[in-house]
């Protein structure tokens, strides 16, 4: 066989679901040793693709060939054995469990009684080092950041030997400086000959890493690009079939009444300062931004903020009273709105309708303690499908088989949607697609001219310089700045966050 | 498929194939022990659907069982598992009797609420203790309710044995006449020697209750965030230890109303060891009835039969058949769930080859 020859392919899949057609006659190629985007709005249907490669779904139609037969897999474990390997949007790794029982679990050195602990390590080593994956494989899963856990889950992958790797979206959740490193991965995995898929909503990743790129759209294949065809325009075009603007805040704050204020917050936990001396104000109409390492203290911060954790010091001022005793229902009753980082975690209940999820946390506007104005949900939630453009536009269908994005839309829109005072928006945007992104952009625009006070947590930097009036960088516990994006470069905003002090202006 | 098409083949046809299942295999013992299973089960449903008497017997031995299983569905739903029904069924008959002959000399419209909310509060208070240690100190409810129980069984039995029993008896005195609750028999002659009464429409109206409750109120909308993700709930305001306890407490006061049948309907007195394992039966209940109220009632009906029935079929064949058949459904309804994805991943396959060939 010839060298790049196709490794997979999958012609004709289709995938009905109860309310929508995710695959409708899919046709989906992987060449050998190439980096393959898959990219498409949300709820195209990319994950159900792969999610049927993989045998995790089954398809009801179509088939795949693999290395030029036709294959069939029943389960993950299935494709695994095979030499495919996925690691999943919403990561899947056993929390209680250390790295590396995480890593072997289910194909376990040694006998059928004992694991071979050294033997696991050393190979765990040898393929962290080869890739350069650093972790501590004694740690527990609970303990990581989100992106060692994707490290975790890729390592799980290489130590079975896959020599095709799916990532659904890794980088929606990482950093610069870990999506570096990602590619640098990915690279690496590419030389020694292997394949990758590679699903993501960003353009400039795709004219990074990209080989090849299939585009998707509503469920059918939009566009096959090559490497020397791809230019970001292209593909936005294929994914919305419209141009895209890039929202950009131009006006300044109303008032320089303050909102929001924290006065020396400090907070520990397991004996470790995870937030320093927390200062700051915020006004009516601001818009402040905290970028920063994921896991430097954003969570925390967040969680003291919303009353969520309340074992802190320093105080909490809203609207000129101290809040810091609050219980979290109190503040969000006075307003105070929160879109938080893991929408499936902390966001959502995926067993519950679309409908019900656009009320959580919000009940006293339907009705009062003893009834739910259920026609006033459904109002409520088909005015947030047309406003978010959520898909499928059916409020009845369970928050948990909405698309990721289309989950995170149903959050950023409830949370906006009850006329906050003030908005924490822990990446708002993760996951979800250029078109959405351009949305969600400038409906955080639009509240912070109502006169929301709005504190925009992101990893993302483009992000904190479209939106932010000025922003923060949060680094073990401790802010630098402010930094006005006018006058910094995202350069020396990346020195600041890898731990370089400097003294912000003001 | 429509969503409301699995959710009727996962509520309602699931379940009813355990039954179906479970009674085939039962038919294998049946005949097994050289009898005929149609003739069996003839009897097992003709003495218990058959007559007003035994249909009587049946909602009787039902009563118990569907409040119960209404608590441990209920506290299920916030996310706990309540182990205790037995113990708190056990707390509520007590006071609901203690109540009764201590102020027996109220007039019986006062003394009828004291005697209802005496078994509500003592269930509830056993619940109460389980959801404050689980809340305040993080105590698993299922070790803390089994410890309950027996704590429960044997204060119970100390109280009669040492302080309230009748001389020569294992029962405490018998509460006034002016709080029984009328008997089916009362109403309608059919229903003679059935000890049916009026509870089984007080767990009639729980079932309503609590359905109401879980779906259509607030604090329902909050226990079952909580149960499906508490973290969530966290984020959004609902504060978890609230549920635990309010859950446990309503799950005993549920299962304290079965004193009402068996003290206010029955007995009219307390009984050394009168619920036998009703609150642990309720769980294979609440699991059959999918922890839905009105299938609850449904399933509750069902081991009803199966109770009753088995004494009718006694004389043919062992009544250990009947604990068989109800052990078999409960394995069953669990294995179901799992086989029943697979059904319907097929039924879709069919449908759309059916679509094909139309369009
Ligand atoms: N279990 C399910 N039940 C019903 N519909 C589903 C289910 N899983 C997925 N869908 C629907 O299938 C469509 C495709 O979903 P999929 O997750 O593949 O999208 P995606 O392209 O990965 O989107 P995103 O970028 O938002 O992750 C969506 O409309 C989604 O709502
Ligand atoms: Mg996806």
């Amino acid at each position: 066989m010839k060298k790049n020859h196709n490794i997979i392919e999958m012609r004709n899949i289709i995938k009905r679901y109860p309310l929508t057609v995710a695959n409708d006659n899919v046709n989906f190629y992987l060449r050998k040793n190439t980096i393959h985007c898959l990219v498409g709005e949300n709820g195209a249907g990319k994950s159900t693709l792969m999610k049927i490669l993989v045998g995790a779904v089954g398809a009801d139609a179509g088939e795949i060939i693999l290395n030029g037969e036709k294959c069939f897999f029943h389960s993950p474990l299935d494709s695994l054995t095979a030499g495919i390997g996925m690691v999943w949007q919403h990561f899947m790794l056993v929390d209680d469990f250390r790295v590396w029982e995480n890593v072997v679990l289910g194909a376990e050195p040694g006998n059928s009684v004992f694991i071979d602990h050294s033997e696991a390590t050393e190979k765990i080593a040898e393929i962290s080092k080869r890739y350069s994956l650093a972790i501590d494989i004694d740690k527990k899963i609970s303990d990581l950041s989100v992106g060692e856990a994707q490290r975790v889950e890729i390592i799980k992958l290489l130590y079975r030997n896959v020599d095709i790797l799916i990532l659904d979206e890794p980088t929606a959740v990482l950093t610069p400086q870990e999506v570096s490193r990602l590619y640098e991965m990915i690279f690496r995995l590419k030389k020694e000959g292997k394949s990758v898929i590679f699903i993501t909503h960003k353009l400039r990743e795709i004219t990074e890493v990209a080989d090849e790129v299939t585009v998707m759209r509503q469920g059918r294949l939009a566009g096959f690009l090559k490497k020397e065809d791809v230019t970001a325009d292209k593909i936005a075009a294929l994914m919305v079939g419209r141009e895209v603007r890039q929202i950009k805040n131009t006006e300044k704050a109303a008032t320089r009444e303050t909102i929001l204020e924290t006065r020396g917050i400090c907070f520990e936990e397991k004996g470790v300062k995870k937030l320093n001396e927390i200062s700051f104000k915020i006004s009516r109409g601001e818009i402040v931004g905290i970028a920063g390492v994921e896991g430097n203290g954003q969570k925390e911060l967040v969680d003291v903020l919303m009353g969520i954790e309340k074992n802190h010091s320093g105080k909490i001022l809203f609207e000129g009273e101290d809040i810091t005793s609050l219980e979290t229902s109190a503040r969000i009753r006075m307003g105070i709105s929160h879109i938080p980082q893991d929408r499936q975690k902390q966001g959502l209940i995926e067993e519950f309708s679309m409908a019900d999820n656009s009320i959580l946390g919000r009940l006293r506007h339907f009705g009062g303690r003893f009834s739910i104005d259920f026609g006033k949900r459904d109002r409520i939630s088909d005015e947030l499908i047309s406003r978010f453009d959520i898909r499928p536009p059916k409020k009845e269908l369970l928050a948990g088989n909405f698309s990721g994005g289309n989950q995170q839309k149903i959050v950023v829109g409830r949370e906006i949607y009850f006329d906050p005072k003030f908005l924490i928006a822990a990446h708002p945007t993760r996951g979800v697609d250029i078109g959405a992104i351009e949305k969600i952009h400038s409906e955080i625009l639009k509240i912070r001219k109502r006169g929301v006070g709005v504190l925009l947590i992101s990893s993302e930097l483009s992000e904190i310089f479209a939106l932010s009036d000025y922003f923060f960088v949060i680094f073990e516990g401790s802010l630098s700045g402010p930094f006005y994006p006018s006058r910094i470069s995202a350069e020396e905003v990346g020195l600041v966050m890898a731990g370089k002090r400097v003294n912000g202006e003001k | 498929m429509t969503e409301h098409k699995i959710k009727f083949l996962k509520n309602f046809v699931s379940p009813a194939s355990a039954i179906l299942g479970a009674f085939l295999v039962g038919s294998v013992f049946i005949i097994a022990i050289g009898k005929n299973p149609f003739y069996i089960y003839g009897i097992l449903f003709s003495r218990t659907l058959g007559s007003s008497y035994g249909f009587g017997q049946v909602l009787f031995k039902a009563t118990p069982l569907i409040l119960a299983a209404l608590g441990i569905a209920f506290a299920f739903h916030g996310g706990l598992f309540n182990i205790g029904a037995n113990g708190q069924i056990y707390i509520g008959a007590f006071a609901c009797a203690w109540a009764g002959f201590t102020f027996s000399r109220f007039p019986g419209f006062v003394l009828f609420p004291v005697v209802v909310l005496a078994s509500v509060l003592g269930g509830g208070f056993w619940g109460w203790i389980a959801g404050v240690l689980k809340a305040r100190r993080g105590a698993h409810e299922v070790i803390t309710t089994i410890m309950l129980n027996f704590i429960a069984l044997a204060l119970c039995n100390w109280l009669v044995s040492a302080k309230y029993h009748v001389p020569e008896t294992v029962h405490t005195a018998s509460v006034p006449p002016s709080v029984w609750l009328p008997r089916f028999s009362d109403i309608s002659q059919s229903f003679a020697g059935s000890a049916v009464n009026l509870s089984f429409f007080i767990a009639l109206i729980c079932a309503v209750l609590i359905w109401w409750v879980l779906y259509k109120s607030p604090v329902g909308y909050a226990i079952r965030a909580q149960g499906f993700n508490p973290e969530a709930a966290k984020t959004y305001g609902i504060k978890a230890p609230r549920v635990s306890i309010l859950t446990m407490t309503a799950a005993g006061a549920l299962s304290g109303l079965v004193g009402t049948n068996f003290i206010l309907g029955y007995k009219h007195y307390f009984e050394q060891g009168f619920a036998g394992g009703t609150g642990f039966m309720a769980i294979a209940v609440a699991l059959l009835g999918r922890n839905h109220p009105f299938g609850i009632v449904l399933a509750g009906i069902l081991f009803g039969i199966l109770d009753f029935g088995g004494l009718a079929i006694n004389a043919y064949v062992p009544k250990e058949l009947v604990e068989i058949l109800q052990a078999i459904i409960i394995i069953f309804v669990i294995v179901g769930e799992s086989c029943f994805d697979g059904i319907v991943k097929n039924l879709m396959k069919k449908e759309k080859a059916g679509e094909k060939t139309n369009g």
